[in-house]
């Protein structure tokens, strides 16, 4: 093989297939789903940014290891892609909704049983 | 027959993949077919990603880009000129995806593997060709783009996207008249597009102009004038936006007998719809009209190839949303490595060597796509060559100001792009 076409083969082959997700992924995708919302019913990326900011200052996310630790299903929690339903549960949310719920993240965040499980006002303290 | 081709498409590439899959794959690591997670930053990129793609190298902008800016003939015999390519994607995005058992009982997949984080691969294939005779010419493009998750190991991701793939998508690009057109909706979740484009172009003298047919149901446009190469094309088709572009491609400065140590001169304008809607927005799936407005990315860019015949300096600014200079890159390559439009076709130095470029750009926050504002480092290489009758051109990217204006979530995204034309 020459070298250019050697060079090329390392660097496609450093291009891994899939990573862990990070523990807190679930959360931080409630953040963006709110950026997302916000952003789809005003037109306004400034907004979407924003709400996700007061998200990050106002919530404190609760990591949610990916790999259960107990060995029967209630020990275990919830699966982990269900730690999702959140984040899915505000994307989903009427733009009348989000229009009078405004910066009240409460309102969001009670959408979905799943919410709680993902992130916590930073007013309650760690769990 | 749409059908017909995602399930040929996917079953045999699955099939190629998964054979591959059982044995370079981590233990632990062997899990059936990946199941997207709505809701996800990644969910949303990646619906954005196909409509982006799709876009890009439409048959129309492939058209544009490459038939219809270069010089037609006014010969007296008939003649033409044929373009392939290729371009490959690893990594547009990421996405959280859930990950069951596999259908092969003996394939483990661990808990710690059930959701993890995977790339998205796109693959994008155009055909081109134009055969004319006098200042009439017939005009022929055809694309295809799809996406799909990554495989779940490095060797069998490599291959599928240089080995597997790649005879498919230009393949069907190739023979994209004969199957149904698939246009990619708000919400569509497809892997596969399909569309093409058929009319003639008149050569008016100092200018020429393109109509076309889009197999989408649309029409095409461009008119191009031969001194500076100034340009406009529009493209529209029935339940998709219009998207257009104005510009000055490689002018020549010895056209005006200036010298030719100035280099070829680009200017561009273009106006791209990317947002897709969610299905809360008022209408019902797609996105409220404050935001479809907000969407489109509007674009300015200047470069100047082949200056002192080795140098290229490259800007562009982003106008909205969010203005910002978005890229800034300085190339070195091998004298006269881009050919001008209207290049001396005995000139057999020019067109032909070596590019390496790198610079930076600048990303937003984009909080609604999982990213924080960013500077990243870009690079480009690229290698070409021709004879008399056929020119091919290899270009790897990594982070490029044209990757990320086309997908704006990636991070560390690599690209190829292989591109073959003749002429006959």
């Amino acid at each position: 093989m020459s070298r250019p076409a050697a060079g090329l083969a390392l660097a496609l082959t450093a291009c891994a297939g899939f990573q862990p997700v990070s523990d807190i992924q679930p959360c931080l995708e409630v953040g963006y789903a709110l950026a997302a919302i916000t952003e789809t019913c005003s037109g306004d990326r400034a907004a979407g940014n924003a709400r996700y900011q007061q998200f990050r200052e106002e919530y404190r996310c609760i990591p949610t290891p990916v790999e259960p630790k107990g060995d029967s299903e209630d020990a275990a929690g919830p699966a982990p892609e269900d730690l999702y339903d959140c984040a899915f549960a505000i994307e989903q949310l009427p733009c009348e909704l989000v229009e009078s719920a405004g910066d009240d993240l409460e309102v969001y965040l009670s959408v979905s049983p799943g919410c709680p499980l993902v992130a916590e006002p930073k007013g309650e303290g760690a769990r | 027959m749409i059908a017909f081709i995602t399930l040929f498409w996917s079953v045999s590439t699955a099939e190629a993949a998964s054979d591959q899959s059982s044995t370079f794959a981590p233990e632990g690591s062997e899990c059936g077919d990946p199941q997207l997670i709505a809701g996800t930053a990644g969910f949303r990129n990646t619906q954005e990603a196909i409509v982006r793609q799709a876009n890009t190298y439409s048959a129309s902008a492939f058209a544009a880009r490459h038939l219809d800016r270069e010089r037609s003939g006014d010969n007296d015999d008939w003649g033409g000129r044929f373009v392939v390519e290729l371009n490959t994607t690893y990594g547009a995005t990421k996405l959280p995806v859930f990950q069951p058992d596999a259908v092969n009982p003996s394939d483990v997949c661990s808990a710690a593997n059930r959701v993890v984080s995977r790339g998205l691969d796109m693959q994008a294939g155009n055909f081109g060709l134009t055969v004319g005779k006098g200042r009439w010419s017939f005009l022929l493009s055809t694309s295809l783009t799809s996406a799909a998750t990554a495989s779940s190991d490095q060797f069998s991701r490599v291959l599928m996207n240089t080995v597997i793939a790649p005879p498919y998508v230009v393949g069907f690009a190739a023979t994209a008249p004969l199957w149904d057109v698939v246009v990619p909706g708000p919400l569509d979740f497809g892997g596969v597009k399909l569309d093409w484009l058929a009319g003639a172009r008149a050569d008016l003298g100092p200018a020429q102009l393109s109509a076309a047919w889009l197999g989408s149901r649309g029409g095409y446009a461009q008119l191009s004038e031969r001194t500076l190469g100034a340009y406009v094309f529009a493209a529209k088709s029935i339940g998709q936006p219009v998207i257009w572009q104005t510009g000055m491609d490689r002018f020549d400065p010895e056209a005006l007998g200036l010298d030719a140590a100035i280099g070829l001169t680009s200017l561009r304008y273009e106006v791209i719809p990317t947002a897709v809607g969610l299905p809360s927005a008022p209408d019902g799936g797609g996105l409220s009209e404050a935001a479809a407005k907000a969407s489109r990315l509007r674009v300015g860019g200047l470069s100047q190839q082949n200056l002192a015949r080795v140098l290229d300096l490259a800007g562009r600014y982003r106008l909205a949303p969010d203005p910002a200079i978005s890229e800034l890159a300085l190339g070195l390559h091998t004298p006269d490595y881009h050919r001008g439009r209207s290049a001396d076709e005995d000139d057999e130095d020019a067109g032909k060597g070596a590019l390496v470029s790198g610079g930076m750009v600048s990303t937003p926050a984009a909080y609604a796509q999982g990213l924080a504002p960013a500077t990243l480092p870009s690079a480009r290489v690229e290698l070409s060559g021709h004879n008399e009758d056929y020119t091919g051109r290899l270009a790897v990217i990594y982070n490029d100001p044209e990757q990320l204006q086309l997908y704006p979530f990636a991070r560390g995204a690599l690209s190829y792009q292989l591109t073959v034309a003749g002429t006959f």
